[in-house]
Parts: structure tokens; sequence; C-alpha cells
């Protein structure tokens, strides 16, 4: 046989290799912010946000007959303010590489004309809010290591123990029991599931935590497992800084779009600059001491990074 | 030994254009520990014991010191170049030139090593005690405490420390008495 048509004969025709759809790399779950107090000065002429504390005032018994003289001040010199400042991330994008590539990352099929919102709304757009939006939720677990309220431990695994010692801490601090929520990396999170997955002792609800790996719920504390939990230091020894908290234990100030992106052509370099920013400001808002009322309404609540 | 990064107040305190913070960055700060109710945690020598936090916004450095934090370094690679970016001169603030000197983590190339911090901490902690049982073996526990309150005013010796402190009983050689007889033996000669 002979002047058979194979591969080898139509090499020049023959497709190298198939390449896939493009997906994103994984990234830390976002949404802490989605658990603080937000405020939004987007179209505001200001940069600062202010958020006031009144703290408590006291009655006192008084004898019949006598004029009440005793004042208690309204004071919120406690007040935390936020102000914004910018966050951005930028990609530097060559016209050979527009238009050549499998898939359209940037929001323009072919040439170097690329406006801002198609870049948005293209995958480029997306991996800018990642970006940006784990960046604004670090910022916010950032805060957590300087809550004045602390528990957890050091040298091991967080327990159930510790959990109820947390809510208890919040109770103490009098803080609403509506909305509190435990920010926990998923090392802290881990050894916990053991405790609550037995369907036989806590029926539906355990064997849900067994099919799912993951409580929603516990004491009264949506929990929220996130990478983007930063560590401190206990006792010389590395532990994870999660919290317990309410919303108002961290305020967050956010201004304009998140991403804002922005185009611009590079006419001599052939690049086209795209720009996603970010504004916004974190405060440690009402996680501080527990002076008159103001603070308390965060736990610090740690555990080792290795030893669980 | 890990180089810190020495702390420059306008980073907290200089603001752009706009009037929003010009610098964005974080450090690593110690807080004291302290009990529930507020009273601070002591080594069996008396001092005070501390926890590190992760990377606290410098531009609320004033909130930090209001609560007895104490700043340590900065806490990233970023951190490092943002104070170090040239451009930070037109806005007033002087660069850090030598900032590739801080870069001691070997694995995120930042300044910032929690387990190096670690161990000079325990050395130095460790020639401080050494320091201490020394003067309270040479001069008493009263002294020591008196010599150690000259850098730190509140400072209390506790009683079981200096108690397990053995007093040392060598005399104290009266220098101007050797040096009367030094001078009378030169005369007599």
């Amino acid at each position: 046989m002979s002047l058979e048509t194979t591969t080898t004969t139509l090499t020049e025709t023959i497709r190298t290799e198939v390449i896939g759809a493009a997906v994103l790399g994984y990234n830390s779950r976002p949404g802490v912010a989605d658990f603080v107090t937000v405020a939004d000065l987007t179209g505001l002429p200001t940069l600062k946000h202010v958020f006031p504390i009144l703290d408590n005032i006291s009655a006192l018994a008084i004898a019949e007959g006598t004029d009440y003289t005793t004042n208690s001040a309204i004071d919120s010199s406690g007040s935390a303010a936020a102000t914004v400042s910018e966050h951005a991330v930028k990609a530097t994008i060559t016209d050979m590489t527009i238009g050549a590539t499998q898939e359209d990352f940037v929001g323009t099929a072919s040439g170097p004309v690329m406006t801002a919102a198609g870049a948005r709304a293209a995958t480029i757009g997306t991996m800018f809010a990642r970006a940006l939006v784990k960046l604004r939720d670090q910022d916010i677990t950032a805060l957590f290591s300087a809550f004045n309220t602390s528990t957890g431990t050091n040298t091991g695994a967080l327990t159930s123990t510790l959990l109820t010692d947390s809510v208890a801490l919040l109770d103490v601090n009098d803080i609403p029991e509506d909305r509190r929520v435990a920010i926990l990396h998923p090392t802290q999170f881990k050894p916990l599931v053991p405790v609550f997955d037995d369907a036989s002792t806590f029926g539906a609800a355990g064997a849900q935590i067994i099919n799912r790996g993951a409580a929603s719920m516990l004491y009264g504390a949506e929990i929220f497992r996130t990478t983007a939990v930063g560590t401190a230091t206990v006792s010389s020894s590395t532990v994870y800084a999660g919290a317990i908290m309410h919303p108002d234990a961290v305020g967050l100030a956010n201004k304009g779009q998140l991403p804002t992106v922005e185009v611009e052509r590079d006419a001599s370099a052939r690049m086209v600059e795209v720009v996603g920013t970010g504004v916004w400001g974190e405060i440690e808002y009402r996680g501080g001491a527990t002076t008159n009322g103001r603070g308390g309404a965060g736990v610090y609540f740690y555990s080792n990074t290795t030893n669980q | 030994m890990l180089v810190l990064v020495p702390f420059k107040p306008e980073w907290a305190s200089a603001t752009g254009p706009s009037g929003a913070p010009l610098l964005d960055i974080k450090a690593i700060y110690r807080r004291p520990r302290k009990t529930m109710l507020g009273d601070p945690i002591l080594d069996e020598a008396g001092f005070p014991e501390f926890d590190l936090t992760g990377g606290l916004p410098v531009q609320h450095h004033q909130k930090w010191i209001a609560r007895g934090f104490e700043y340590v370094t900065l806490a990233t690679r970023n951190d490092l170049i943002a104070v170090a970016h040239q451009g930070l001169a037109e806005q007033g603030v002087q660069p850090l030139h030598d900032w590739a000197t801080y870069v001691q983590n070997r694995f995120d190339h930042g300044p910032w090593d929690p387990a190096q911090y670690q161990a000079d901490l325990k050395a130095a902690h460790q020639a401080r005690i050494a320091d201490l049982k020394e003067a309270i073996a040479r001069y008493g526990p009263e002294a020591a405490e008196a010599m150690e309150r000259r850098v730190n005013p509140s400072y209390r010796l506790p009683a079981a420390f200096a108690k397990g402190t053995p007093k040392d009983e060598t005399p104290i050689e009266d220098g101007f008495a050797k040096g009367r007889k030094v001078r009378a033996a030169a005369v007599s000669a």
C-alpha cells in the first residue's frame, strides 16, 4: 500500500493541541466584608466615615424631695473613624497578545481596542475583583489580633469548650445575640467537626454535618471559614487569629465601585494598561475595651497553627 | 539576629493630596498580656509578657499605642517596598533607602520572621534575667529593684524571685582603703 493520507502527510494542518477553557486559580473564600459594619461613601464629598458610639449613662437612686443635680454626659468620644484609601491591581497587555489568545480574557476580540466596560465584564475584570476582595478581607481579618477580649489555645486545637467560652465572653460584654459570626481559618474549624457530627447525639443536624463536612451555625454564631484569616503569636507560639464577633466589631467604609476599571493605551509601546482600583478603609469599631459599653463586640479566637 | 525596621512617625500621619492616608501599610505590634480583669501578666522575674499581633494598619498607630501596644517591625515585603518608594519624597516622607537589608524571611522575602524574633527575644530575656540575678546577689534585692526602675519605673521585684537568688557573700573590696595602703607602702618605701 502506498500514498496513504496520514498525520505525516498533513503534518502542517494537524492542530498540535487543543486548549481547554481557562479556569481561575483557587482563591480564599470571599465575603468577610459581609460580616462587618459597612458604610458607603460613594458619591459623598468626603474620604472619612465616622462611626459614632455613645457611652452608657447611669441612673442613681434619689431621696424624696431632693433636687437631682448629678449629670450624666452624653459622650461620643469613643467613636471610631475610617478613612478610605486606594488599592489597585494592574495588567499591561501587548498588542500582539490581544486577539492571539484562545479565549478573550480582556474584553476585546481583536486589535488593541479595549474599553473599560469590556475589560470589567471579561475574565480580567473578574480576576481584578477577586484580588481586591481578597485584599479587603485580609485587611479586615488583620484587625482580629488587636481585639481587647481574647480566648483560645496557643498550644493546640479549638474545642467546643473554648467555643462556648468565647460566646460567653460576648454575652458578658452584653453583645447582641443576633448576627454573631465566627470567622475561622479552615484549620481552626477542622477539629470542631468531629465534636458535632454525631448523628446519634445531634440527630438531623449531626447527620447534615457528616454529609457536608461543615456546620452553618454553632452556639448562636454563624460559621464562616476562610483562608483570609492571618496568623499572630501568643506566648511564643504561632496561632491562627480568628474571631467570634458581632458585626459592630469592625467598621468598613467603601467608596465607589469595586473594581473600578480603567484602560489606557500606550501607542508607542504598543500596549494597553488595565488598572482595577478599590477604595476602602477599615477600622476596629467596637472590638476594643468595654469602657462604658463602647467595645467588646469581638473576641480574638486563636489556636495553634500546627498542633491540631 | 532579626533586624527590625525602625518606625517613622510620618508613616502614620502623612496624607496624600486628597487628604487620604498616604501609606496603607501594616506592621507587627506586640501587645502586653493581661488577665481578664486587665492586670498585667508578669513572668517570674516581674517582667511583663507580650503577645504579637498580625499586621495591624500603621495609620491607626496612635490607637495601638494608646492601648499599650508597641511597634515591632513592618509586616510584609509589600509594606517594606511601599515605604522605600522614591515617590514618597515628593510627599514629604523620607523613603527607606536601605530597605533590602531588612529582607530576612527566606520564605516570603519580607522583613518579619517570627521564629527568629522569638529566638532573639528569648536570648535577650535570659541575659536580662542573668543581669538581674547578678545585681541581686551583689547589691541586694532593694538595690537591684532600684537599678531596674531606672529603665522601667513601674517595675516591682517579686519577693519569690529575690528569695530564690542566693546572696553573694564575697566582701566588696573597699577601693579607698586599698588605695591608702598602696600610697602608705609607696611613702614608706
